[in-house]
């Protein structure tokens, strides 16, 4: 789900990274106003470069492989630091593997942060009405990682479709961006259900690195 | 998978040796005037500057083609559906599948641009090395946090990268393949990847406290204390631990009223069993963790936690804790830059560290390919930066091989400044020590030379330790005595 360079329009790549750039400072913004803004910066950026070895991992579902996109968990674990930790992944994707791209830097940081965030406010939900039972927490770790992917999917397809002169009416690019985000389903429902295990994972072994963030809206 | 996208930053041309900076703007701005081009007639022109910018780098062509490897797939699926899906005339029929011309066009302008963006964009990363690229945008002005953590998240990304390795060629060797996915299977690829998690989010903790310790996010009044460090001199009391205690939350105590004083050029070696408090000694006494009780000082100024502490040291267990940055001579001058020294001070300090440790040869090498041995000797050089009076090392010669475990005691054995060592290495502790304290269960149970502390078979067994061999005479199979052992104190 990385756009890469050559393909989206001028105007699609600025609002990309106008988009990104708001979150990001945004997101800056709330990680300055937290007591000790450095004392997370190590734990972000070790977390960045696990996540993003993470998704190296196959997960077979034959006859093929699949990697998960963990923006959703990513979005859990650390909160406001959620968004930098994207646009440093994503940028050493581009630069390193030529997954992405530069051009295209702005435009994946939202598709991959929003859903990001969304996740974290998602498990904010659970955290303050104190649904911390094991099936509530099932349900919000899934519709945080299904969503991640889901919601960045249908941003990926809009702007793809959108962006190629396919001489198509309105109808029926609509069709495709709905038809290619319901390929996408058995996708989200792998990443939900991986996101279920991995965060009771956690809660098992280390909860603090799941609570921590419980009260950092 | 090659991730060294720097391997020709060494190179010679015209565009390794501009200004970085100027580089990376100016070369963006073509990348960016790439992504406007939407007439085919300027495609040409595009691949032209691209083809003359590329050439003029003088990186290989093989290199170029090995970095199309991934996105060649994306660029395979555009090659084969743009042509058919996109367009209205007709130029060539094969049965139901038909080329349109508009297809073709797009298909051509994108291919283009994707190619160009790419080769222009490993022309700007591959012909500075990735430090010089990252001190490039920070002066450009992107967020410190986002600086940071690129520099962090590229420097633990090839360990973390072996540390998944290694869990997985363990879990393969008990049996675990997955063919399909099943409940089992997804629970234990999810124990993988939650492990990974964990095993990162701990060492991120371990990090956080060595930058800590080499004054990472130092405020101006920490700087002035630094700038007014006084020298420290034999008779000095190099460090004072008064009723300390000590507990995990939720946990028994783990340091139960330690009492201590080392004078400044002491070497003293700090034993004990597992679990007998040794590192929450150590963290404890230079301001990492928090006493419940008692007080520390250093050189007659009084230890607070989560302050820097320019005159206490600590050389963690593991070297990869501490060894944060993408080169050793950025390592060694880590500290120094946060306490705010001048460049000729940073290079003087980084120089003098190079000298006492040995490690002038290493200065330009990245930390993560250092052996084992070479990360411990600039694990040490990156502390004595900071010029300590006491340096707290923490199980120093754990995994090192026996060459780089006598360049260490021969080190330390002429260690400038006071040494406090903690370790099972008895016979390191009675080359290098003076003096031996033993501690067991957060107490000190005896503190005296290492001989006759070591040497108390009773003492020794009692907390779970052995004599070490040096002090056993050594007694041949026919009953009678090694010669070298004839004097059980020779050490």
């Amino acid at each position: 789900m990385h756009i890469p360079d050559g393909i989206l329009t001028p105007e699609v790549i600025i609002s990309g990274y106008v988009t990104a750039g708001a979150l990001t400072a945004f997101s800056l913004r709330k990680i300055n106003q937290q007591p000790d803004p450095e004392a997370n910066i190590p734990k972000a950026a070790l977390m960045t470069a696990a996540f993003f070895v993470a998704s190296w991992i196959h997960i077979p579902v034959p006859p093929t492989s699949v990697h998960l996109v963990l923006n959703g968990i990513l979005g859990v674990v650390l909160g406001w630091y959620a968004v930098p930790a994207i646009v440093v992944g994503l940028f050493l994707q581009a630069v390193m593997f030529q997954h992405g791209g530069l051009t295209t830097l702005g435009v994946n940081a939202t598709m991959m942060g929003v859903p990001a965030l969304l996740a974290f406010g998602i498990f904010q939900l659970r955290n303050q009405f104190n649904l911390k039972g094991a099936v509530s927490t099932n349900i919000f770790a899934f519709l945080g990682g299904a969503l991640g992917l889901g919601l960045g999917a249908l941003i990926a397809f809009t702007l793809l479709v959108t962006s190629i002169p396919t001489y198509i009416d309105v109808a029926t690019e609509r069709a495709a961006i709905t038809t290619l985000t319901i390929a996408h389903i058995p996708l989200a429902i792998i990443e939900g259900f991986f996101t279920v295990l991995i965060i009771s994972f956690l809660l098992r072994v280390r909860p603090d690195m799941v609570e921590s963030n419980a009260s950092a809206h | 998978m090659h991730l060294h996208i720097d391997q020709y930053a060494h190179l010679d041309s015209p565009i390794h040796r501009w200004n970085p900076r100027t580089k990376f703007i100016s070369l963006f701005i073509i990348i960016i005037g790439f992504s406007l081009v939407q007439d085919l007639r300027l495609v040409p022109f595009m691949l032209l500057i691209t083809a003359g910018i590329f050439s003029a780098s003088r990186l290989p062509l093989p290199f170029l083609l090995s970095r199309l490897r991934y996105p060649g797939i994306f660029l395979g699926a555009l090659i084969v559906i743009l042509p058919l899906f996109t367009g209205e005339t007709v130029i060539f029929r094969l049965g139901f599948l038909s080329i349109q011309s508009e297809g073709v066009a797009y298909m051509l302008l994108v291919v283009s641009r994707f190619i160009s963006i790419l080769t222009v964009s490993l022309v700007i990363f591959g012909t500075s090395t990735f430090l010089t690229t990252v001190t490039t945008l920070r002066s450009m002005g992107i967020p410190s946090i986002l600086a940071d953590m690129l520099m962090l998240t590229v420097r633990y990304i090839f360990e973390i990268a072996d540390s998944l390795t290694r869990m997985q060629r363990a879990m393969k060797l008990r049996g675990f393949q997955l063919t399909k996915l099943d409940k089992r299977g997804a629970t234990q690829l999810a124990g993988l990847m939650g492990s990974l998690l964990i095993r990162s989010y701990e060492q991120a903790e371990r990090v956080y406290k060595a930058m800590r310790l080499r004054a990472y996010g130092a405020t101006d009044e920490d700087k002035e204390t630094i700038m007014s460090q006084k020298d420290y001199t034999v008779g000095d009391i190099a460090l004072e631990l008064s009723d300390v205690h000590f507990a995990y939350p939720t946990r028994p105590p783990v340091l139960n009223g330690i009492n201590l004083s080392i004078t400044h050029g002491e070497r003293v070696g700090l034993i004990g069993p597992n679990g007998a408090g040794k590192t929450s000694l150590f963290l404890s006494t230079c301001g990492v963790l928090k006493p419940n009780s008692g007080t520390v000082s250093a050189y007659n100024d009084k230890i607070h936690s989560s302050k820097f502490h320019p005159a206490i040291g600590l050389v963690f267990q593991n070297s990869d804790d501490q060894l944060f940055s993408p080169t050793v001579r950025e390592d060694i001058a880590f500290g120094p830059v946060n306490i705010g020294l001048d460049k000729t001070e940073v290079a003087n300090r980084v120089d003098e560290a190079l000298t006492l440790t040995g490690t002038h040869h290493l200065v330009e090498r990245a930390p993560h390919h250092l052996s084992g041995g070479e990360k411990r000797m600039v694990s040490i050089a990156s502390v004595l930066a900071m010029r300590p009076g006491l340096v707290l090392y923490d199980e120093p010669d754990a995994n090192l091989d026996m060459r780089a475990r006598r360049r260490l005691i021969q080190f330390l054995q002429n260690a400038p400044h006071t040494v406090m060592v903690a370790s099972h290495d008895l016979e390191m502790i009675i080359e290098v020590c003076h003096r031996v304290i033993l501690l067991d269960e957060g107490q000190i149970v005896a503190d005296g030379l290492p001989a006759e502390i070591m040497g108390n078979v009773a003492l020794m067994e009692a907390h779970g330790l052995e004599k070490p061999h040096s002090l056993v005479p050594h007694v041949h199979p026919d009953g009678t005595l090694h010669p070298s052992m004839e004097s059980p104190t020779n050490a």
